[in-house]
């Protein structure tokens, strides 16, 4: 019953995201329609920056109970968290075309995006092609733990570097001149809680499904 | 089950269309020909010659949500306001634009300026298709992983 109340409440919430952003949020006067990528571009940041904070957490919780539940956990964020970094890299690297002139700088911002699909990248492959065991699960809830690391430096990238990547719009590191106002954040506001929503339900389906394949030995 | 989903698409998908009928804005481009102002000298419109030479005249308002302006001088010190704030004022940081030939931007709704700032539209209306590639592979991607997930499920019942 709560996975179909859940389900139906996230299909609205997407639905009135997909309305808001393309109906309803006004038109930004400088950059135009290419201006609500913003709007996909945010919430997968941020669901891919928490990702990796959540996988650290589950990792030391796995490394102190030695529960192979934690483990599991950590894994299936991780595949999620680099659906969403690829997404948010994507989605930057589109909207900077026509901004910016360019489709990628290097830029610290950017840089150290591209190194959290990395580290992720890093993680499943490690967990892919290692021999499962304990070994394995201990080394990977290390390199989670050390790529976590990343996730605060991106987001305070753009305010210790101030380069051409637009400094945080919503927060408590948006300014007066750098927040968005009106529609437009109520827009982003409930696009991100729909990308969490989203981001939980695939978590903890593919947790389930993954601990259904681990207890059956597939 | 199925009848509740429809029912709450079906709400979802009227409910919008009143909101719809007043998102008809647009983006134009180009210099200021000509400012027209009442007897008190309160700003009543403008002129503007567009980027392809056409002649556009803008009104602008005031009373709820006045036309709003995001407009620098020649020193690059940028003026916030709206129509309701300092009309004269509008007029003379207009004429000053006027003057300078410098380019405006103008987003409209039927003649009717809600915005007016004074950068020049670069090629907006042509990046729909970044839009678009970017929703697309978003979505390519997303249900790509639903997929996979399917995939995942369907395997783990088959071994049950």
């Amino acid at each position: 019953m709560f996975r179909q109340i859940y389900l139906i409440t996230t299909g609205i919430a997407f639905l009135i995201s997909i309305w808001m952003i393309f109906l309803w949020a006004p038109t930004e006067i400088n950059q135009g329609q290419v201006q609500r990528i913003l709007y996909l571009h945010v919430p997968f940041a941020w669901a891919s920056m928490v990702a990796i904070i959540a996988i650290a957490i589950t990792s030391i919780l796995f490394l102190i109970t030695k529960n192979d539940k934690w483990d599991n956990l950590s894994q299936s964020l991780a595949e999620v968290g680099l659906v969403s970094a690829v997404v948010m890299l994507f989605s930057g690297i589109v909207w900077a075309k026509p901004v910016w002139g360019v489709w990628w700088t290097g830029e610290a911002k950017l840089t150290t995006a591209l190194v959290l699909f990395f580290i992720y990248c890093a993680y499943l492959l490690f967990r892919n092609y290692f021999p499962p065991g304990n070994a394995r699960n201990r080394i990977a809830a290390v390199i989670a733990i050390i790529g976590a690391i990343d996730s605060p430096i991106i987001y305070y990238a753009a305010q210790i570097w101030e380069q051409n990547h637009p400094k945080a719009v919503v927060g408590p590191l948006a300014t007066e001149e750098s927040s968005l106002s009106g529609d437009m954040v109520i827009t982003l506001l409930t696009c991100v809680l729909t990308a969490t929503l989203l981001f939980v339900g695939l978590v903890w389906t593919q947790y389930k499904t993954s601990n259904l394949l681990r207890s059956k030995n597939v | 089950m199925y009848k509740v989903i429809f029912s709450l698409l079906l709400v979802f998908f009227i409910f919008p269309t009143s909101v719809l009928a007043d998102s008809h804005d647009d983006l134009i481009s180009g210099v200021i020909n000509a400012i027209s102002a009442d007897d008190d000298g309160h700003l009543e419109g403008i002129l503007l010659m567009t980027n392809d030479g056409q002649f556009v005249n803008i009104d602008v308002k005031s009373g709820d949500s006045p036309t709003e302006y995001g407009l620098e001088n020649i020193a690059g010190d940028r003026w916030v306001g709206n129509q309701n704030d300092d009309s004269l004022l509008v007029v003379s940081k207009l004429k000053d634009l006027q003057e300078r030939f410098a380019p405006i931007t103008i987003l409209h709704t039927e003649g009717v300026a809600k915005e007016i700032v004074d950068m020049e539209k670069r090629n907006v209306s042509g990046n729909l298709n970044f839009l678009f590639a970017c929703f697309a592979v978003a979505w390519v991607a997303f249900f790509g992983y639903l997929v996979i997930l399917n995939g995942r499920i369907k395997k783990s019942s088959q071994n049950g």
